[in-house]
C-alpha cells in the first residue's frame, strides 16, 4: 500500500475521459458532504453550544462551493503534489479568493443576502468585509491537503479497483453525483421557478434550524 | 418585564458570549484540526517527500498568512470578535420602520431607519440589532412585527462584552 501511495505522489495518472469524469464526481461528492459537516460542526459550537442548524439549502447533507472549492483545487494543484507547500499555498489563496467573490456576488446581486457573514461569528480574525477570514482559509488550505493525499488518491485507487467492472464504478460516481446535483439544481432553480417547496421550507416546518444572516 | 421569548433570545446571546472566552471551543476545533493534519501528515510521511522540510514550510506559511489577513483586517477596518452592537457616534435612540419586505427567500425583513445612520438596519422577525447610547446598550427587537427596544443594563452589557 505505502509503494501504491508513492507511486501516487510519483507518477502521473491516466484514466480514459469516463472514469475520470467518474472520479471528478466522487470528488464532488465527498467534498460538499465534508463542507456540510465542517459547517454542522462549526455552527454548532458558534452558536455557543446551543443548537445545530441545518447548513446549505439542499435536501441532503451537501454544500455547493465546497465542491467548487474541491474541484478548483485539483485543477490547480494536482499536478504539483509533489509539494505540498505549493498545494497549501494555492488552496489559502484561491479558495479565499474563491468565497469573497462567491459572498461579494450574493451580496451585491442578492439584495444584500448572505450565505455565510464573518462579523458575527466566533474565530474570525483577519475578517475582509464579512466575506473571509483568516479561520476559513486555514482550514480551507488544511482541507485542500486533505483532499489532495487522502481523497484523490482514494478516489483513484478506487477506480483502479474497480477497473474490471468499469461500468459499475461508473454507475456509482455518475449516479451518486447526478442524486446530489438534480438536489442542488432542483432547490436552486426548478423550486423557485415552479413555486414549489424547498429543502429549507420543509425541514424548517419539521422542526430543523437554520442560520440567518443581516 | 421581558418576555419569555426575548429572555432566551438575550440568554442565547451571552451564552454565545461567555462561550468564546472559554477554552472548549478552541480544545475541540482545535483538536479536530490537528486530527486533519495528523491524517495529511501520516500519509506524507509514506509519501516520501521531504516531510521535515514542509513541515516547516508550511508552519511558516501559516504564520505569514495571520500577519497579512491581520494587516488587510486592520487596513479594511474589519473588526473581530462578535460585530452586533452599534456606537453611539453613529446611531441614536430615535427609530422608525420604513419598509417590509417578504420576497426574499421567504422571509419578512425589516429595513429600521434610525436618525444619524446612513444605513437602514436590516433585521427579520425576532432577530435584533443593538446600539450604544452614553453607557447603555440597547436591543432593537422585531417581533409580532412590532419593533420594541430593550435596555440590555439588566444583563451587565457593555458593547459585545460583559461589563
Amino acid at each position: 500500500m505505502k509503494e501504491k501511495y508513492k507511486q501516487y505522489i510519483n507518477q502521473d495518472h491516466s484514466f480514459d475521459q469516463a472514469t475520470m469524469l467518474g472520479i471528478f464526481c466522487l470528488i464532488i461528492v465527498i467534498a460538499g458532504i465534508f463542507g456540510f459537516v465542517y459547517e454542522f460542526i462549526f455552527y454548532y459550537f458558534n452558536s455557543g453550544m446551543t443548537e445545530f442548524y441545518w447548513r446549505g439549502g439542499n435536501f441532503l447533507p451537501w454544500i455547493n462551493i465546497y465542491a467548487i472549492g474541491a474541484v478548483l483545487i485539483y485543477i490547480l494543484t494536482y499536478r504539483k503534489r509533489k509539494n505540498p507547500l505549493f498545494v497549501f499555498l494555492a488552496s489559502v489563496i484561491s479558495t479565499g479568493i474563491l468565497e469573497y467573490i462567491g459572498g461579494w456576488l450574493l451580496y451585491h446581486f442578492g439584495n444584500g443576502f448572505r450565505c455565510w457573514d464573518y462579523n458575527n461569528e466566533i474565530l474570525n480574525f483577519g475578517n475582509i468585509d464579512g466575506f473571509v477570514c483568516l479561520r476559513s482559509v486555514l482550514i480551507f488550505g488544511i482541507s485542500s491537503l486533505l483532499l489532495i493525499y487522502v481523497i484523490v488518491p482514494f478516489c483513484f485507487s478506487l477506480a483502479k479497483k474497480m477497473n474490471r467492472n468499469r461500468k459499475k464504478f461508473l454507475i456509482l460516481s455518475y449516479s451518486l453525483c447526478a442524486i446530489f446535483l438534480f438536489d442542488e439544481v432542483y432547490n436552486l432553480i426548478f423550486a423557485r421557478v415552479l413555486s414549489l417547496p424547498r429543502a429549507s421550507d420543509i425541514y424548517k416546518a419539521l422542526g430543523f434550524s437554520y442560520m440567518t444572516f443581516k | 418585564m421581558v418576555s419569555g421569548d426575548l429572555m432566551k433570545i438575550l440568554d442565547d446571546q451571552m451564552l454565545l458570549d461567555t462561550m468564546n472566552t472559554e477554552t472548549t471551543i478552541g480544545i475541540v476545533l482545535g483538536s479536530l484540526v490537528l486530527i486533519m493534519i495528523g491524517i495529511v501528515a501520516f500519509f506524507l510521511l509514506r509519501s516520501g517527500l521531504k516531510t521535515k522540510k514542509i513541515g516547516f514550510s508550511i508552519s511558516g506559511t501559516i504564520l505569514f498568512v495571520i500577519v497579512i489577513f491581520g494587516t488587510i483586517g486592520m487596513i479594511f477596518g474589519s473588526q473581530g470578535g462578535l460585530d452586533w452592537y452599534l456606537t453611539k457616534s453613529t446611531i441614536s435612540k430615535k427609530y422608525t420602520e420604513i419598509e417590509s419586505d417578504s420576497s426574499l427567500r421567504s422571509r419578512t425583513y425589516y429595513y429600521i431607519k434610525v436618525d444619524g445612520f446612513n444605513d437602514a438596519i436590516s433585521v427579520t422577525e425576532e432577530e435584533y440589532a443593538c446600539y450604544q447610547d452614553n453607557d447603555s446598550v440597547y436591543a432593537l427587537i422585531v417581533s409580532n412585527r412590532v419593533i420594541e427596544t430593550w435596555n440590555m443594563d439588566d444583563y451587565q452589557y457593555q458593547g459585545s462584552h460583559l461589563k
